[in-house]
């Protein structure tokens, strides 16, 4: 059911949102982009915690192959976005502290490229031929490839069927919940452009001849050079 | 007195750790978060500064934050109006940028450390800049510069700064207000030419040796001179404040032509004969060449105004425009100024180092001498546990993910540790003259966006197709990016077409600097179209270890001397950890990799 | 003196923004921009209170 909404959402985004807006293909990969390189950045933290050097060498791997998935969104970008790629820039935030088992922050990992794939396979349905198109095929084949293995791998290091169960119902809480916080947000965003906006048309008619007159004034003539407290 | 440095929120985050007035930690964010110019709250940078002094966030005394967010909030505000009715886009954004987060600056830096706002002080971004270039130069008085985009309300500003009974004196001379900005007008034409702002400075500077400066006297009108040294940038060319309309305006593409699409191609190059030039691309480097001169024009003028204000024989340059480096070179050379001190990181990056040693300074008192600092403040690695790995890494588990055009493949990495430095430097020196492109990582990091011998790729500075394979196979860079080479101080004379007092002012990578011709030939790799290069001069007592291996390789080779460039894939920040390091190596044609003592190299048996 | 931030740090430091943005204003000679930066610090605080209830928001909105 939720993926048939999820397909629903991506076809009309496809077909009719990317289209009336192109600048919208470019944002919607530099998110992949971000997506990806934010699992790398993880895996790296995860590894400082793993002291099994021929586990440290699959998530070494690991990490090469989510490197070149964002590289891969970057020439992507490059074909659709119209202007230089600069990557976005969420603030990292560390899941787990650092005295937590390794594989926790695999499973979290995990988890999300799960659901990356998932949403990959249903975009890479709606799309026509074209580089966005063969570079989600390839991605989606790689992250296919490696999903038993990170289960195995899980269990390597020390984490129990349960632990694991647990772990991952752990996360797509939490994922949930942020999505939760996502709709919310755009609910306050959408209310707060509403009310800006009238506040600038309102009051802008008062305050735009002292505003330009400031900007003409060439110097600044206030010190403000010193030591501050609040 | 334990002073924690702290800059963010527009580019290029960062913190500094200064105990009783000494730098003891600094770093950039983006080298923790691999997020290039990372904004963010630098909550890892601040982490490693705590950890490097060994204390936590509730030992501070005090914490200096490099802008003064009210008088900013003034000026974004203001400058939303100014266009009014045309900016409801440009007002909506920043006020929800500014309202909901940047306006309370001082209770998220409270409540991130968990101290007092009472123990957290601010200053003005300009004063800032200001500070960061006087409290590391040394200099007993001088004159200051800033040149920059913009901060609070001033583009450019020049200061006064001197030391009274043992504490720094700097004074405001002159603001140079928004939106008469250098900085922005030099990033505009950035994007104008399909380089990335705010990054990709540097590739326009590039460029401009490629093209002739045909268009200069229209570029004077849009940035005119003034008799007394300052400027007056016409607005009606650039969209400062309505930013959603794109950099430029249609006054700018009537003037100089139609911008350029990023996917558009460039056909320079550094190394090899160009292809056709077509007469687009021709007149897009005569536009990048006509901007990079009247840019030389307005800083050397503030340089002869504030020497009028402040006739001192010192200048200490700061702000995003002093990574101008073709720009540095003039004042060095032709303004009124004798010495000329730019800190290793002259950017936003670096304030954190700036603010922390003004406060320390201020309080706790101390001698110019006494805070002076190196740029080899940041983090420091163990590579044991990274190096065990390597015998477990299979090459044909790699092989999918090499990086476009990269061949090497199915062979085996091998590591071997050596058990002094003087045989490590012997080793590598021979892969060098071998032509092996290697990856050098020692100790701790560089601060600022030059690598300087701790975290360098380098090659032998000779071999042009060598740099073409760099250029390609390892960091993906654009054709028409010169490179530039390190050399021992005993070489700097052999190598640089510079006055001898100028030596010792490019240990840091900061001035495009005449190579001599008779060393061009051993540096053609290094050198860039119009015969300059951007040296580190290396001494001894700077980075002895990174001095070692120049002096190994000048055994072999006949001169001191390395093409250096900072070890980063594009879009990346420099590589920090082993494994960021071992990653790269594993992907790219780079043939070796050196951790401390270790080398780790893919050789066939 | 603790250096560690207090329950009540928050609450000091909202009016202390306020008032410092506000002197900062006719620093700079923008005098008639304080009215509007009250109003605009005022309708910051009503986002803020929505924003702190934005995981009940999508409900709340779904109401009207």
């Amino acid at each position: 059911m939720i993926d048939a909404i999820e397909r629903l959402k991506i076809r009309f985004a496809v077909s009719i949102g990317w289209s009336a807006d192109p600048g919208r293909v470019g944002e919607v990969i530099r998110g992949f982009q971000s997506t990806e390189a934010d699992g790398v950045w993880h895996l790296y933290r995860g590894m400082r915690s793993i002291s099994d050097p021929k586990e440290r060498a699959i998530v070494f791997g690991h990490c090469l192959e989510e490197e070149s998935h964002a590289d891969a969104f970057v020439r992507v970008y490059r074909h659709y976005g119209g202007r230089a790629f600069s990557p976005s820039h969420f603030e990292r935030k560390s899941i787990y502290q650092g005295d937590a088992p390794a594989w926790k922050t695999l499973a979290f990992v995990h988890v999300g490229e799960v659901d990356a794939t998932r949403r990959f396979r249903l975009l890479r349905d709606a799309l026509p031929e074209g580089p966005l198109k063969e570079c989600l095929r390839t991605v989606i084949d790689d992250e296919e490839g490696h999903v038993d293995l990170t289960h195995d791998m899980l269990r390597r290091m020390g984490a129990t069927d349960g632990g694991i169960r647990r772990a991952v119902a752990g996360v797509r809480l939490r994922r949930l919940w942020e999505g939760w916080l996502r709709v919310g947000r755009r609910v306050v965003d959408t209310l707060a452009t509403a009310l800006l906006s009238v506040v600038y048309y309102v009051f802008g008619l008062f305050l735009f001849g002292a505003a330009r007159r400031k900007l003409a004034a060439g110097v600044v003539t206030y010190d403000n050079n010193s030591l501050k407290r609040l | 007195m334990r002073v924690l440095g702290i800059s963010y929120g527009y580019h290029d985050a960062s913190a500094c750790m200064v105990v009783d007035g000494k730098v003891v930690a600094a770093a950039a964010e983006e080298r923790f978060t691999r997020q290039k110019h990372d904004a963010n709250f630098p909550t890892y940078a601040v982490e490693y500064c705590l950890k490097e002094a060994g204390i936590t966030s509730s030992d501070l005394d005090q914490a200096v934050f490099h802008e003064d967010p009210h008088a900013k909030f003034s000026r974004v505000l203001c400058s939303a109006m100014a266009a009014y009715p045309d900016t409801r886009r440009e007002f909506v954004q920043s006020m929800k940028s500014w309202l909901g987060r940047k306006l309370w600056a001082v209770n998220s830096i409270s409540a991130r450390l968990d101290i007092s706002p009472d123990r957290i002080t601010y200053l003005g971004h300009h004063f800032s800049h200001a500070v960061q270039a006087f409290m590391g130069s040394g200099f007993e008085s001088a004159a200051i510069l800033v040149v920059d985009a913009v901060g609070d309300w001033a583009c450019s500003a020049l200061y006064h700064g001197t030391w009274q009974e043992g504490r720094p004196q700097v004074e405001r001379l002159l603001e140079v207000a928004f939106p008469n900005s250098l900085g922005l007008v030099y990033s505009a034409i950035t994007a104008y030419l399909g380089f990335s702002p705010n990054d990709s400075e540097a590739t326009t500077m590039a460029l401009a040796a490629f093209g002739k400066p045909r268009f200069a006297d229209r570029m004077r009108a849009v940035v005119a001179g003034l008799d007394d040294g300052l400027y007056q940038v016409d607005e009606d060319y650039f969209n400062f404040t309505r930013f959603f309309r794109g950099p430029v305006t249609d006054k700018f593409i009537e003037t100089f032509g139609p911008a350029r699409k990023p996917t558009d191609d460039l056909p320079f190059n550094c190394f090899e004969e160009a292809t056709a030039v077509t007469a687009d691309a021709a007149r897009l480097a005569d536009v990048a060449a006509s901007t990079q001169l009247v840019l030389e024009e307005r800083v050397l003028g503030l340089c002869k105004k504030l020497h009028s204000m402040a006739p001192s024989e010192n200048l200490c340059f700061a702000g995003g425009v002093s990574l101008n480096c073709v720009s540095n070179y003039r004042i060095l050379s032709e303004s009124p100024f004798k010495n000329v001190y730019i800190p290793p990181d002259p950017g936003d990056g670096g304030t954190s180092v700036g603010t922390a040693l003004y406060y320390a300074a201020s309080h706790g008192g101390g001698a110019p001498e006494r805070h002076r600092y190196s740029p080899y403040l940041g983090a420091d690695f163990d590579e044991s546990a990274d190096i065990e790995l390597i015998d477990f890494i299979k090459p044909e588990r790699i092989t999918p993910y090499l990086k476009p055009g990269v061949t090497l493949s199915g062979l085996k990495w091998r590591s071997r540790t050596y058990p002094n430095r003087a045989a490590l430097c012997a080793a590598v020196a021979d892969r060098l003259m071998q032509g092996q492109i290697v990856g050098w990582v020692q100790g701790r990091s560089e601060i600022g966006p030059r690598a300087l011998g701790n975290r360098s790729i380098l090659i032998r500075p000779d071999d042009k197709a060598l740099a073409i394979r760099l250029s390609k196979q390892v960091k993906e860079r654009a054709a028409l990016r010169p490179y530039a080479f390190s050399v021992a101080e005993r070489d700097a004379l052999a190598t640089l077409a510079i006055d001898p007092a100028h030596v010792r002012a490019n240990r840091w990578m900061q001035y495009a600097v005449p190579v001599l011709e008779s060393a061009r030939d051993k540096l053609a790799a290094a050198v860039h179209i119009d015969g300059t290069t951007r040296p580190q001069v290396c001494y001894p007592e700077d980075n002895p270890a990174y001095h070692d291996l120049l002096v190994a390789f000048g055994e072999r080779f006949g001169l001191c001397a390395l093409l250096n460039t900072s070890f980063n894939a594009s879009g990346y920040p420099m590589v920090t950890t082993p494994v960021e390091a071992m990653a790269m190596f594993a992907r790219t044609e780079m043939d070796v990799l050196v951790l401390n003592n270790t080398v780790v190299s893919r050789d066939v048996e | 003196m603790s250096n560690r931030r207090r329950w009540y740090s928050g609450i000091v430091i909202v009016p202390r923004t306020a008032v410092r943005t506000a002197m900062a204003f006719r620093n700079q000679g923008l005098g008639r921009f304080v009215p509007f930066v009250f109003v605009l610090l005022f309708g910051a605080a009503v986002l803020w209170i929505i924003n702190t209830i934005a995981p009940l928001a999508p409900f709340i909105y779904s109401l009207f």
